[in-house]
C-alpha cells in the first residue's frame, strides 16, 4: 500500500466517525462534502456511499448534491491551481489575455475548466508526500488552470490566484515572473 | 460583563501605531511582505510600535495602504507601500518624527478629498480597527447598540426604528427592511432564524468581502439586533467560499463575542441568546438567491423555489427566517445607536439612507464608497472614481451587475436611487458601479453577461435554461458578425420572453445588460449586424490586421509571435500579413514596438 492510500484510508475512517455523529442530520452533507473535498482534493465513490448510507440519503441524491456545485469534483483535482478571474472587471482589464498566456504556458491545447473557489484551492493535504492522498493510477495533471467568476478584489483587475493566494494588477509579463519563482519553489 | 466596564487598555493610544492594509486588497497587493518589513526595520531600529491588520479602507487602487500614528497627532496614510518604502517610512517618521510626504496618500492628510467625500456609516471602522481583535471593536463602539436594544426597547420598538429610518434591502430588490423583521416578528410559533446573506456572487462587487473581512463585529451585532427583533435564538451567516479571510475573521470574531458574552448564551445579562453559525458557500452564483440559500442550508440543491412563501412565512426547515444582505446589517446598529430619524437624514425620496458603491472597471480610482443615495452618478464617476483612467472618454456605465443596466454618458445626471435607476433600465443591484471607456464593445459586454448568467442559470425552469443560451447563441453570432437583418428584433423578443417568464430573479434580470445596451447602444449593434463592423474594434472575429510600412522597420517580430505562420516578407523590409489565413489572435500586435501593427 503505497504512503497515500494508506493516508486515505484515515481519512476514510474519519469521515465514518463523523458521518456516525451526524446520523439523520441531512443539513450536515453539504460540510462534511466540503470537508472531503478539502482533505482528498476530490470525492472518491467511498466516502459518498458512506455519507449515503450515514446520513439516511439516497446514494442518487448525494450525487445529485455533489455535482450541483461547482466547489466539488468528484475526480482528483490538480497539485496547484491557477485560477484566473473572469469577471467583469477584469475581463475589462485584460483577464482574456492573461488567460490565454496562462494556458499557452502550461496547458497547450487545453481549455480552462471553470474550476471551484479559492477557499479550496490550496495545496492539498492528506498526505506528507504531496500527492493529496491520491490512489495509485489517478493521475491528474500537477498544474491547472481554472477561471473564477470573482475574486472581490476588483479593483485590483487583472487577479490572478496561485494556489489559494491573490495576486493583482496582473499582467502576462508578471504571470510569467511569479510562474517562475513558483516552478523554482 | 456589562458593556461599560469593557475599556480600551489605557496604554493602547499611547504607544505609536502602524495599521497595515491586509485585506483581500492589501494582502493581493503584498501586505504580508510590508508587515515583515515593518516588523524587521523596528527591530532593527529598536523602536517600540504596535503593528497591525486592518481591512479595506476602500482605496483597493492605493494598497497596500499603511496608516502611521504617532500619539497625540493626526493619522498619515501613505499609499502603495512596499518593504523598501516601509524601511524609510519607520526609519523616518517612526524613527526622527519626520513624515515622508512624497509617499503620502495624495489628497492630503486623513485619507483626503477621498474619505471627506464619502458619509460612512456601514463602512465606519473599515480600515480603521483590527478586525481580529474583540477590544478595537469595542473602542470603536461595536455591541452600544444591541446592549442599547437589550436593555432599553422592546422588539416592536426595535422594529419601528428601523421602520423610521427607511433602511431598505441592500442585497439587490430594495425591500424595506422593517417589513421583513414585521413579518417575522408577527409569526406564530418559537422558533424563527435570522440568515445573513454573504454570497455576493455579482462580478464586479466587494462590498460585503470588505465588510466581512475588516468590521466583522458590526455585521455580528446587526445579526443579533434582528434576532431579538424577531425572536430568533439562531443566526447563519453564509459567506462564498472565494472570500477565505472573511471566513477566517468571521469565525474568530464569534468566538471573541462568546467568550465576553456578546454573542451566545444571556447575552449581556439580558436573558437573551442568540448563537451564530458560518456557512460555506459552494460556488453557485444562485445560491445568493434566498431560497437557493435556504435549499443549500439544508444540505440541498440549491435551487430557488417560487415564492409566495415567503421565508417570511416559510423559510429555513419551513420556519420564518428573516434573510438580509451584509450591509443591510451593518447598517442596523448605527441606526438603533443614533436614531433612524438620523438615518432617514440622508437619502432622496423613497431611497433613504447611504449605499456603498464598488467603483470598478477603467476609473482612475477603483474602490468602495459610501454616499447618500441619491447622489448623482456623475459625482460617483467623476468626483469619488476620479474620472476615466488615461484621459479617456467615458462610453457606458454598468449598474447593478449581470442584473443591472449599462448606461451612456447622456445619463450621468440620474440620481443614484432605487426609483429614478429603475426609470432609466439599471438598478441598483448590490451596488456595483462599472465604468468602459471608448474601447469596450457593448454587444460584446452583453454577451459575456449572458455567458455569465446561462452557466450559473440552476437549469430548473425553462426559459432561464434554454432561453439564457439561445440569447448567448444569437449574441455570439452578432459579435462574429454572422447575425443576419432581423437579429435585433430576435433578440429583444427573446430578451423579453427570457425577463418575463423565468422563475427567480437570475432569469427575470439577466437579459436587462441586452435590453439596456440595445435601447441606449441600438447603433452600435446594427454596426456588427448590418455591416459586419465592431464601432470599438474590441471584437476579435470583425478586426482586420494590417502592417502599416511607413512604420515596420522588419524586425520579424511579428514573425515568430504569429501562431498560424502567415506573416512574410525580408528582414529589415516591411512585412506583410495574409488576411485569408490570419485568425485574428491579435499576437503580431501586442508583439510589434514599433506600433506597425494597425487593426
Ligand atoms: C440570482 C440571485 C442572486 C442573488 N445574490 C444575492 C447575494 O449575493 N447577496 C444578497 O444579499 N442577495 C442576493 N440576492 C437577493 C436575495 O434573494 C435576497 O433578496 C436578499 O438577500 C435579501 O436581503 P436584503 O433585503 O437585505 O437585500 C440574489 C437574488 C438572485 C435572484
Ligand atoms: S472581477 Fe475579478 S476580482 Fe472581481
Amino acid at each position: 500500500m503505497s504512503c497515500c492510500e494508506q493516508a486515505r484510508r484515515q481519512e476514510l475512517e474519519w469521515l465514518r466517525q463523523e458521518v456516525s455523529a451526524a446520523r439523520g442530520r441531512r443539513e450536515r452533507l453539504l460540510p462534511l462534502l466540503q470537508e472531503v473535498q478539502e482533505r482528498l482534493g476530490y470525492l472518491p465513490p467511498q466516502a459518498m456511499e458512506l455519507l449515503a448510507a450515514g446520513l439516511g440519503i439516497p446514494l442518487a441524491q448525494v450525487y445529485s448534491v455533489a455535482t450541483y456545485y461547482r466547489r466539488f469534483t468528484l475526480t482528483p483535482r490538480s497539485q496547484h491551481v491557477l485560477q484566473v478571474c473572469t469577471g467583469t472587471a477584469c475581463r475589462l482589464r485584460g483577464a482574456d489575455q492573461l488567460l490565454s498566456f496562462l494556458l499557452q504556458r502550461l496547458q497547450p491545447g487545453t481549455k480552462a475548466s471553470t474550476g471551484g473557489g479559492a477557499g479550496n484551492a490550496g495545496p492539498r493535504g492528506g498526505s506528507a508526500c504531496g500527492c493529496g492522498g491520491r490512489p495509485a493510477g489517478e493521475s491528474a495533471p500537477p498544474v491547472s488552470v481554472e477561471t473564477v467568476n470573482c475574486f472581490g478584489a476588483c479593483g485590483l483587475a487583472p487577479v490572478l490566484a496561485v494556489d489559494g493566494r491573490i495576486h493583482g494588477r496582473m499582467d502576462a509579463g508578471k504571470a510569467a515572473e511569479l510562474l517562475e519563482k513558483w516552478v523554482e519553489r | 460583563m456589562a458593556l461599560e466596564q469593557v475599556k480600551l487598555e489605557p496604554g493602547l493610544r499611547l504607544r505609536p501605531r502602524i495599521l497595515i492594509g491586509l485585506g483581500s486588497c492589501g494582502l493581493a497587493a503584498g501586505g504580508e511582505e510590508v508587515r515583515s518589513a515593518f516588523l524587521a526595520a523596528l527591530r532593527r531600529l529598536g523602536l517600540e510600535a504596535e503593528v497591525r491588520p486592518t481591512g479595506c479602507l476602500g482605496l483597493c487602487h492605493q494598497e497596500v495602504l499603511v496608516e502611521v500614528r504617532l500619539p497625540g497627532l493626526p493619522p498619515a496614510f501613505y499609499a502603495r507601500v512596499t518593504p523598501e518604502k516601509a524601511e524609510r517610512i519607520a526609519e523616518e517618521h517612526l524613527g526622527r518624527g519626520r513624515v515622508v510626504e512624497e509617499w503620502l496618500l495624495p489628497g492630503g492628510e486623513a485619507g483626503g478629498e477621498f474619505l471627506q467625500g464619502q458619509t460612512r456609516i456601514c463602512l465606519r471602522n473599515c480600515g480603521r480597527i483590527d478586525p481580529e481583535d474583540l477590544d478595537e471593536a469595542l473602542g470603536a463602539g461595536c455591541y452600544l447598540a444591541l446592549g442599547k436594544a437589550l436593555r432599553e426597547m422592546k422588539p416592536e420598538e426595535v422594529v419601528a426604528e428601523v421602520r423610521r429610518s427607511g433602511l431598505r434591502g441592500r442585497g439587490g430588490a430594495g425591500f424595506p427592511t422593517w417589513r421583513k423583521w414585521e413579518e417575522v416578528r408577527r409569526a406564530p410559533g418559537p422558533e424563527k432564524y435570522v440568515i445573513c446573506n454573504g454570497d455576493e456572487g455579482d462580478p464586479g462587487v466587494f462590498i460585503n468581502r470588505t465588510l466581512l473581512e475588516g468590521d466583522p463585529h458590526s455585521v455580528l451585532e446587526g445579526m443579533a439586533i434582528a434576532a431579538y427583533a424577531v425572536g430568533a435564538a439562531t443566526g447563519y451567516l453564509y459567506v462564498r467560499t472565494e472570500y477565505p479571510l472573511a471566513i477566517r475573521r468571521l469565525r474568530r470574531a464569534i468566538e471573541q463575542a462568546e467568550a465576553r458574552g456578546l454573542l451566545g448564551r444571556d447575552i449581556l445579562g439580558s436573558g437573551f441568546h442568540f448563537s451564530v453559525q458560518v456557512v460555506e458557500g459552494n460556488g453557485a452564483f444562485v445560491c445568493g438567491e434566498e431560497t437557493a440559500l435556504i435549499a443549500s442550508l439544508q444540505g440541498e440543491r440549491g435551487v430557488p423555489r417560487p415564492r409566495p412563501p415567503y421565508p417570511s412565512t416559510a423559510g429555513l426547515w419551513g420556519k420564518p427566517t428573516v434573510v438580509n444582505n451584509v450591509e443591510t446589517l451593518a447598517a442596523v446598529a448605527p441606526i438603533i445607536q443614533r436614531g433612524g430619524s438620523w438615518y432617514a437624514g440622508f437619502g432622496q425620496g423613497e431611497s433613504r439612507g447611504t449605499k456603498v458603491f464598488a467603483l470598478s472597471g477603467e476609473v482612475e480610482r477603483p474602490g468602495l464608497v459610501e454616499v447618500p443615495l441619491g447622489l448623482p452618478l456623475r459625482r460617483l464617476i467623476y468626483e469619488l472614481g476620479g474620472g476615466i483612467r488615461e484621459g479617456r472618454s467615458l462610453k457606458a456605465v454598468l449598474i447593478g451587475g449581470p442584473s443591472g443596466g449599462c448606461l451612456p454618458p447622456g445619463l450621468l445626471d440620474t440620481s443614484m436611487d432605487y426609483e429614478a435607476l429603475e426609470r432609466v433600465g439599471a438598478m441598483i443591484g448590490s451596488g456595483d458601479v462599472v465604468a468602459l471607456d471608448e474601447r469596450h464593445c457593448l454587444p460584446d459586454l452583453a454577451r459575456f453577461i449572458a455567458e455569465f448568467a446561462a452557466a450559473e442559470s440552476c437549469g430548473n425552469c425553462l426559459p432561464c435554461r434554454e432561453g439564457l443560451h439561445q440569447l448567448l447563441a444569437l449574441l455570439d453570432r452578432i459579435v462574429r458578425g454572422e447575425a443576419e437583418e432581423g437579429a435585433l428584433e430576435e433578440l429583444q423578443a427573446l430578451a423579453e420572453l427570457v425577463r418575463d417568464t423565468s422563475l427567480c430573479g437570475l432569469g427575470r434580470t439577466a437579459p436587462n445588460v441586452v435590453l439596456s445596451t440595445l435601447r441606449y447602444f441600438r447603433a452600435e449593434y446594427e454596426a456588427h449586424v448590418l455591416e459586419k463592423r465592431c464601432p470599438a474594434n474590441a471584437c476579435p472575429h470583425l478586426r482586420s490586421f494590417y502592417i502599416v510600412p511607413e512604420r515596420c522597420r522588419g524586425c520579424a517580430r511579428c514573425v515568430g509571435a504569429c501562431p498560424r505562420g502567415c506573416i512574410s516578407g525580408q528582414p529589415g523590409q516591411p512585412y506583410r500579413i495574409d488576411s485569408g489565413r490570419c485568425i485574428r489572435c491579435g499576437e503580431c500586435q501586442r508583439a510589434c514596438v514599433f506600433g506597425a501593427v494597425a487593426s
